[in-house]
C-alpha cells in the first residue's frame, strides 16, 4: 500500500474510532448533561433530599405574586407544577407564560427554594407588530417548554 | 458612524450597558488582530526583499 | 487542490484576490451594520438587545466555519504533505480563536440581560468553551517544539481530534435541556426569523467571511516569506 492511503486510512479510521468513542461517552452522560429538569421528571423520580437542582418550564398564568422583592409563582410544564419562591431580581423576560429555569432546592414541604432565576427566550425572532398580528389573526402558538 | 452610536448609548440602557460593549468587543478584536497581520506581512516582505536573489524558485 | 498547494503560484492568486477581499469586507460589514444598528426593527420579546445576535451568531457561525477549515487541512497535511495546508492552518488559527472569543464575550453580553446570567454551564457554553480552548492548544502546539514540522504534526493531530467537538456545539441545544433556544437560522422548515431580522444577520455573516479571506490571506502570505527567510538563514548557517 502506498503510504499516502495507509496515512489516508489511519486518519480516518482514528476518526471513526473518536467519534463512536465520544458518542458512547455522551450517550451515557446523557442524564448528567441535562441542564434542567421538568416538573413532571421532579414529581416522578423526586431528587435527594438538599440536592442542589435547576427545574425548567412555563410560568404558570395567573400564579406570580410579589411581596416586596420576594416572588412566589408555579412553574409547569402544562402536565404537573411546582410552586417556586425566590427573593431578587428577576431577569427583564420574566413574566407569565414564558420559558424559565430557576435554580435551587427543593423543601421538604415540597415548594422550590430558588437561588437563581433565568429567563429562556425562544428561537422566534420578530418584530413586535409582526408578533401581535399573529396573536391577532390566531397563528400563534405558544412556546411549550421542552421536556 | 462613532458620533450616533453615543447618543443612542445614552438614549436607551440596554445599548449602553450591552449592546454597544458588544459591538465594541467585536471592533476592538477584529481591529486588532488585522493590525498584527499587517505588521507581520509588512515585516515578512522586508525581510524577504533584503534577502539576495535566488536563482530558481523552489 | 494540488495546483494551488505550490506556494509561489498561491501567492499570485492570493495578491490578485486580496483587493476584492478588502472591498467585500469593508462593504458587507458597512451594510452589515447600519442594518444591524439602524434600520432593523427590535424584537418583540428582547426590545433592542436582539441587535446582540447580529454579531454574536456571525461570530458563533465564524469559530466553528475556521475550526472546519484547519482541520480538513490538517487531514490533507498529514496525509498528502501539502506545504500550503500546515501554513493555512498555522495563519487560520489566531483568526478563529479571535471569532470564539468575540461569540463568548458577546453571548455574555447577551445573556446577562436576556437569561439574568452572564454564565451558565449549560451544554451549548460549555462545548464553545472548549472549541476556544481548542484553538489555544493548537496554537501552543505549533511553537512547542524547536523543530516546527513536528509543532505542525502536534497540531493537525489535536485540530482532527476536536473535529468531534463540532457537532456536540451544532446539536447541543437539540439533544439536551439548555438555557440556549433551539436552532433559528439553519433548521428543518425554514428559518424562523422574520426578514427585516435575517438581512443584518446574513450581511454581517458575510463580512465576518470576507475578514476572515482578507486576514487569512495577509497572514499567509507573511508565513510563506517567513519561511523563506528562515531557509535562506538556515543554508548560509550551514
Amino acid at each position: 500500500m502506498k503510504p499516502k492511503r495507509r496515512r489516508l486510512l489511519f486518519v480516518l479510521i482514528g476518526l471513526a474510532l473518536l467519534g463512536g468513542a465520544v458518542a458512547l461517552a455522551l450517550s451515557a452522560l446523557r442524564d448528567t448533561m441535562v441542564f434542567f429538569y421538568a416538573p413532571t421528571e421532579l414529581a416522578e423520580k423526586p431528587p435527594r433530599a438538599g440536592a442542589s437542582l435547576r427545574v425548567g418550564g412555563l410560568v404558570e398564568e395567573g400564579s406570580v405574586v410579589r411581596d416586596g422583592t420576594q416572588v412566589t409563582f408555579r412553574i409547569t410544564d402544562l402536565t404537573s407544577s411546582v410552586p417556586v419562591t425566590y427573593t431578587g431580581v428577576l431577569p427583564d423576560l420574566f413574566r407569565e407564560g414564558q420559558g424559565i429555569v430557576v435554580e435551587g432546592k427543593l423543601q421538604p414541604d415540597g415548594t422550590f427554594a430558588a437561588t437563581r432565576v433565568l429567563a429562556k427566550h425562544d428561537e422566534k425572532y420578530m418584530p413586535p407588530e409582526v408578533a401581535e398580528a399573529l396573536k391577532k389573526s390566531g397563528q400563534w402558538r405558544p412556546d411549550v417548554a421542552k421536556t | 458612524m462613532i458620533a450616533p452610536l453615543f447618543v443612542f448609548a445614552a438614549a436607551t440602557p440596554t445599548y449602553g450597558a450591552y449592546v454597544y460593549p458588544a459591538y465594541l468587543a467585536a471592533i476592538v478584536v477584529l481591529g486588532a488582530l488585522l493590525i498584527a497581520s499587517v505588521r507581520r506581512r509588512a515585516r515578512a516582505r522586508r525581510e524577504a526583499q533584503a534577502l539576495p536573489p535566488r536563482g530558481d524558485s523552489a | 487542490m494540488h495546483r494551488f498547494a505550490n506556494p509561489n503560484r498561491f501567492l499570485r492568486l492570493a495578491r490578485a484576490v486580496f483587493p476584492w477581499a478588502v472591498g467585500a469586507t469593508v462593504a458587507f460589514l458597512g451594510a452589515g451594520l447600519y442594518y444591524a444598528l439602524f434600520a432593523s426593527p427590535p424584537d418583540y420579546q428582547q426590545g433592542e438587545t436582539v441587535r446582540i445576535m447580529y454579531v454574536h451568531v456571525p461570530s458563533a457561525w465564524m469559530a466553528m466555519f475556521v475550526y472546519a477549515a484547519i482541520a480538513a487541512a490538517s487531514a490533507s497535511a498529514l496525509i498528502w504533505k501539502h506545504p500550503l495546508a500546515d501554513i493555512f492552518a498555522r495563519a487560520a488559527s489566531p483568526i478563529g480563536a479571535a471569532f470564539t472569543f468575540l461569540a463568548l464575550v458577546t453571548g455574555s453580553l447577551w445573556g446577562k440581560p436576556m437569561w439574568g446570567a452572564w454564565w451558565v454551564w449549560d451544554a451549548r457554553l460549555t462545548s464553545v468553551l472548549i472549541l476556544f480552548f481548542l484553538y489555544l492548544g493548537h496554537m501552543a502546539l505549533l511553537n512547542a517544539f524547536d523543530d516546527p514540522a513536528r509543532g505542525q504534526r502536534a497540531a493537525a493531530i489535536l485540530a482532527l481530534v476536536g473535529v468531534v467537538n463540532l457537532p456536540i456545539i451544532k446539536f447541543s441545544v437539540d439533544w439536551w435541556n439548555t438555557l440556549h433556544q433551539p436552532a433559528s437560522v439553519v433548521r428543518m422548515g425554514g428559518p424562523s426569523i422574520h426578514p427585516d431580522m435575517l438581512t443584518p444577520l446574513l450581511l454581517m455573516a458575510a463580512g465576518f467571511t470576507a475578514y476572515f479571506v482578507m486576514t487569512v490571506i495577509l497572514r499567509i502570505e507573511a508565513e510563506i516569506l517567513a519561511r523563506r527567510v528562515r531557509a535562506h538563514r538556515l543554508m548560509q548557517g550551514s
